[in-house]
C-alpha cells in the first residue's frame, strides 16, 4: 500500500508547532520515509519561495499612461453624480424630508450631547496628504447631438428649465430627462447613427451623450438600443439599479421591470457590472435577468421593433387617430394610445394602424414641405382582412410553458374526478390577437366536459408577445395517466 | 412626535455599529469621491495601484496584458464606487473586484494564464547587503519555478492562494472578497498548497534544492554531490 504523507503534521512540524514528543516521533518517522522526507522538504521550500516571491520586484508597471483614461471616467460619474444630486434637489417633498428628519436628528444629538459627556470623538482617516499635481487637462470630445425622431403619445422631457412636452425633431442636452407614459414611444437618433428606443413607461436620464462615451440611466422601463459600432476607446453605458451595462457595438434592451434589471441581446456583446462588484459577460443572443431566470415569471422586456431613421429635412407629420394602437409606416412599427410625430421625406407613404381587435385601417398620405397631420376620417377600414402576425418559437415557449403546468393542474383535477376518456392525444388551438391576447381558446381532441372547459378558460387568459397582427398556434396535449 | 423618537433610536443603533468597525483609512476618500470629487478618484488609484497590480500579475503572471486588466479593475472600481455602501472594508471590496475582473479576464482568453520564462526583477534591499549574482539568478528561477506550477492549480485556489500567501491578506477578508464561507478558505488554501508541494518535488529545475533540503533533515544519510545516495 503506498504511504500518504500526512500533510497537516508535516506543517506544523516545518512551523515548529508540534510537541517534543510529537516532534520526536515525527523525525523518527522521516528517517526512514523519502515520501515525507520529500514533502517536507517541499513545504520548506514552498515557505521561502514565497519570501523570494514577496521580495522580487513587480515588472515596471506605466501607471501614468492609466490616468487620463481613468480621469475622464472619474469626470463622467462625477457629471452623473452631481445631475442625480441635482435632480434629487429639484424635488421639494424630499426636501422637506429630507429637512424634518435632520430637525429630528438634530433635536435628538443636541438632546443626548446635554445628557452625556461628548465622546471622543473617532479619528477621521484623512487621505494621505498629498501634493496635487496639476490637473489633466482633458479635452471636452464632441457632442452627439440627439435628435427627436418619433415622439407618441404621452412623452415628456425634464430639464433645468422645467417639465415640457417632447415633439419630433427636438434637439436634446446632456442631463436631459426623457418621460414616456402608458402606451407612449420616444425614438432618439445620435450623431453618430445609433437608436435609442424608449419603450412606454420608461424614464432615462442622457447622462452623457459625447463622442467618447454615451451614459444613460435608466430608472424604469426598458430601452432599446442600436449602437453604431464604437470608435476605439470610446463607450457606450447603461446604467439601471447599480448595474452597469457596458456594450460593444450591439443591439440590446436593458429593462428595469418589477424590481428586475434585464438585458435581451440580439446582436454584438455586452458586460454587465453587477453593484457587488461582480462581471457578466453576455454574448447574443442571450437573456439575463438581475434576479432569477428570465422564464421564471420575470418581466419580458418589450420586442424592438425597428427605429425611426434620421432624415434630411424632414416634414414633421402627425398621426391622430385614438382608436389605433399600433401604426405601420415606411416599415417601422409603433405602439401608442396617443399621437405619433414622425418626420417623414416628401412623397407618398402609406400608412397603416390597427386598432385593439386587429382590425386594419390605411390611408395614402402626400407628404410635402409642409407639416402634415392625418386625422381618423383619413384611415379607412379595411377589415376584415388582417394583416397576418408572427409569433417566434422563442416568444411562444415561456408562455406556453407556465400554461402547461396549469393544463397539467386540470388533467389532474379531472383524474381525481374520475373524468372518463382523458387520455390520448388532443391539442390546443389559439387564435391570438394583435396585441398578443387569446382572442378564443379550443380544445380538440377532447370531449365537452370539465376538463377541456378548464383548458379553455386558463388559456384565454393567456398573453403572448404582441405578434403585430392575428396569429393561429396549436399546441399538441398528450395526456397520459401516471402513478 | 413617535416618528421622530424612532428616528432617533434609529440613528443611535447605527452609530454604536459604525463605532465598533474599526474606521475604514479609505473612508475620507471615498466619501469624497461619492461626493463627484475627481481628485479623490485619483487617490485612490494612487493609494492602491501597487496591490491591484500585484494581485493581478500574481494572478495571470508576466504578460503584456497585466496593464490592461489593472486599468480595466480601476474603471470597474470607479464605475461601482457610487454605489459602494461600505459594509465591507473597502481593500476586501477592491481584493473582489481585482479577482472578478482578472477572472473575467482569464475566461476571455480561453486559455490558462501562461507563465514565460521572462526574468523576474530583484526587489532592491536598502541596508541588506546584496546577494551574490549567482545567488540572485537561482532565486530568480526558483521563483520563476514557483510561477509555472502556479498556472497548474484551478482558477479557485490560485485565488485563494494568491491572495493569502502572496499577499498576505488574512483569510477572513478574503472569504468576504469571495463570498465563500472562512472554512473553505482554509480548505482550498490547504489543498493548493499540497498540490504545489508535490508539483515542487516533482520539479526537475529545482531537483538540487529538494536534495540540498532533504538533507539537512533529521536522520537522513548525506548525498553526494551528484544527488546520490552513497552506497555503503
Amino acid at each position: 500500500m503506498t504511504h500518504r504523507p500526512k500533510t497537516a503534521a508535516l506543517i506544523a512540524y516545518a512551523g515548529g508547532l508540534l510537541s517534543d514528543e510529537g516532534r520526536r516521533r515525527l523525525e523518527a518517522h522521516l528517517a526512514g520515509c523519502d515520501v515525507c522526507g520529500e514533502e517536507l522538504a517541499a513545504i520548506e521550500m514552498y515557505d521561502s519561495l514565497i519570501e523570494d516571491v514577496r521580495s522580487s520586484q513587480m515588472p515596471a508597471i506605466d501607471f501614468e499612461s492609466m490616468e487620463l483614461p481613468l480621469a475622464r471616467e472619474a469626470a463622467a460619474i462625477s457629471r452623473t453624480m452631481l445631475a442625480q444630486k441635482e435632480r434629487r434637489s429639484r424635488a421639494p417633498w424630499i426636501g422637506l424630508g429630507v429637512a424634518a428628519a435632520a430637525a429630528a436628528i438634530g433635536i435628538f444629538v443636541w438632546s443626548q450631547r446635554a445628557e452625556t459627556p461628548a465622546p471622543t470623538p473617532a479619528p477621521i482617516a484623512e487621505a494621505t496628504e498629498v501634493v496635487e499635481p496639476a490637473p489633466v487637462e482633458v479635452p471636452e470630445p464632441a457632442l452627439l447631438e440627439p435628435v427627436v425622431t418619433l415622439a407618441a403619445g404621452d412623452v415628456h422631457r425634464v430639464t433645468e428649465g422645467g417639465e415640457m412636452s417632447l415633439s419630433l425633431g427636438d434637439v436634446l442636452g446632456e442631463g436631459d430627462q426623457l418621460r414616456s407614459g402608458d402606451r407612449s414611444e420616444i425614438h432618439v437618433r445620435l450623431s453618430d447613427g445609433t437608436g435609442i428606443r424608449l419603450a412606454s413607461s420608461t424614464e432615462t436620464t442622457l447622462t452623457r451623450i459625447r463622442e467618447d462615451e454615451v451614459r444613460l440611466e435608466l430608472g424604469a422601463g426598458a430601452l432599446a438600443h442600436d449602437v453604431a459600432p464604437l470608435a476605439s476607446g470610446s463607450q457606450f453605458v447603461v446604467l439601471a439599479a447599480g448595474y452597469s451595462v457596458e456594450v460593444t457595438g450591439t443591439r440590446f434592451v436593458v429593462s428595469y421591470l418589477a424590481d428586475t434589471v434585464g438585458v435581451d441581446l440580439s446582436e454584438g456583446s455586452v458586460r454587465i457590472l453587477a453593484p457587488d462588484g461582480e462581471v457578466i459577460e453576455l454574448r447574443a443572443p442571450a437573456r439575463w435577468r438581475s434576479r432569477g431566470n428570465a422564464a421564471d415569471g420575470q418581466p419580458d422586456a418589450p420586442a424592438v421593433r425597428g427605429l425611426a431613421e434620421p432624415r434630411i429635412a424632414p416634414t414633421p407629420v402627425t398621426l391622430t387617430d385614438l382608436r389605433i394602437v399600433q401604426w405601420s409606416v415606411d416599415g417601422f412599427e409603433v405602439e401608442t394610445l396617443g399621437t405619433v410625430q414622425i418626420g417623414l421625406a416628401p412623397g407618398e407613404h402609406e400608412v397603416r394602424g390597427w386598432d385593439p381587435r386587429g382590425r386594419l385601417f390605411t390611408a395614402l398620405l402626400p407628404v410635402g414641405d409642409a407639416p402634415v397631420e392625418l386625422r381618423a376620417e383619413a384611415l379607412q377600414p379595411e377589415a376584415p382582412r388582417l394583416r397576418p402576425g408572427h409569433l417566434d418559437e422563442e416568444d411562444l415557449r415561456p408562455v406556453l410553458t407556465r400554461g402547461m403546468r396549469q393544463v397539467q393542474r386540470c388533467y389532474e383535477v379531472a383524474l381525481r374526478r374520475g373524468v372518463e376518456n382523458a387520455t390520448g392525444r388532443a391539442q390546443i388551438r389559439l387564435d391570438i390577437g394583435v396585441m398578443g391576447e387569446v382572442t378564443r381558446a379550443r380544445v380538440q381532441g377532447l370531449p365537452d366536459g370539465p376538463l377541456a372547459q378548464c383548458i379553455t378558460n386558463y388559456a384565454t387568459r393567456w398573453t403572448f408577445p404582441p405578434p403585430g397582427g392575428p396569429v393561429t398556434i396549436e399546441q399538441p396535449l398528450a395526456l397520459t395517466p401516471t402513478q | 412626535m413617535v416618528s421622530s423618537t424612532f428616528a432617533a433610536l434609529t440613528l443611535s443603533a447605527g452609530a454604536t455599529e459604525r463605532q465598533a468597525r474599526p474606521m475604514d483609512p479609505d473612508a475620507a476618500l471615498i466619501a469624497r469621491a461619492q461626493q463627484g470629487d475627481t481628485a479623490a478618484f485619483r487617490q485612490l488609484f494612487r493609494r492602491h495601484q501597487g496591490t491591484v497590480s500585484r494581485i493581478v500579475y500574481r494572478m495571470i503572471g508576466p504578460s503584456p496584458d497585466v496593464e490592461d486588466v489593472v486599468q480595466d479593475v480601476f474603471l470597474n472600481v470607479y464605475r461601482s464606487l457610487p454605489s459602494f455602501r461600505g459594509d465591507a472594508k473597502f481593500s476586501t471590496w477592491l481584493y473582489r473586484l481585482a479577482t472578478n475582473v482578472t477572472r473575467m479576464h482569464l475566461r476571455r482568453g480561453r486559455s490558462r494564464p501562461r507563465f514565460t520564462d521572462t526574468e523576474v526583477p530583484e526587489a532592491p534591499r536598502d541596508g541588506v547587503p546584496q546577494d551574490t549574482p549567482e545567488i540572485q539568478v537561482e532565486r530568480a528561477q526558483r521563483v520563476r519555478a514557483l510561477y509555472r506550477l502556479l498556472d497548474t492549480l484551478s482558477e479557485k485556489k490560485r485565488e485563494v492562494l494568491v491572495l493569502h500567501d502572496f499577499e498576505g491578506v488574512p483569510a477572513k477578508e478574503i472569504a468576504e472578497a469571495l463570498d465563500i464561507p472562512v472554512l473553505t478558505v482554509r480548505t482550498r488554501l490547504f489543498y493548493a498548497r499540497k498540490e504545489l508541494y508535490a508539483a515542487l518535488a516533482a520539479e526537475p529545475s529545482l531537483e538540487s534544492v529538494m536534495h540540498a533540503l532533504m538533507d539537512k533533515l533529521p536522520g537522513r544519510p548525506k548525498r553526494d554531490s551528484a544527488g546520490e545516495t552513497p552506497s555503503v
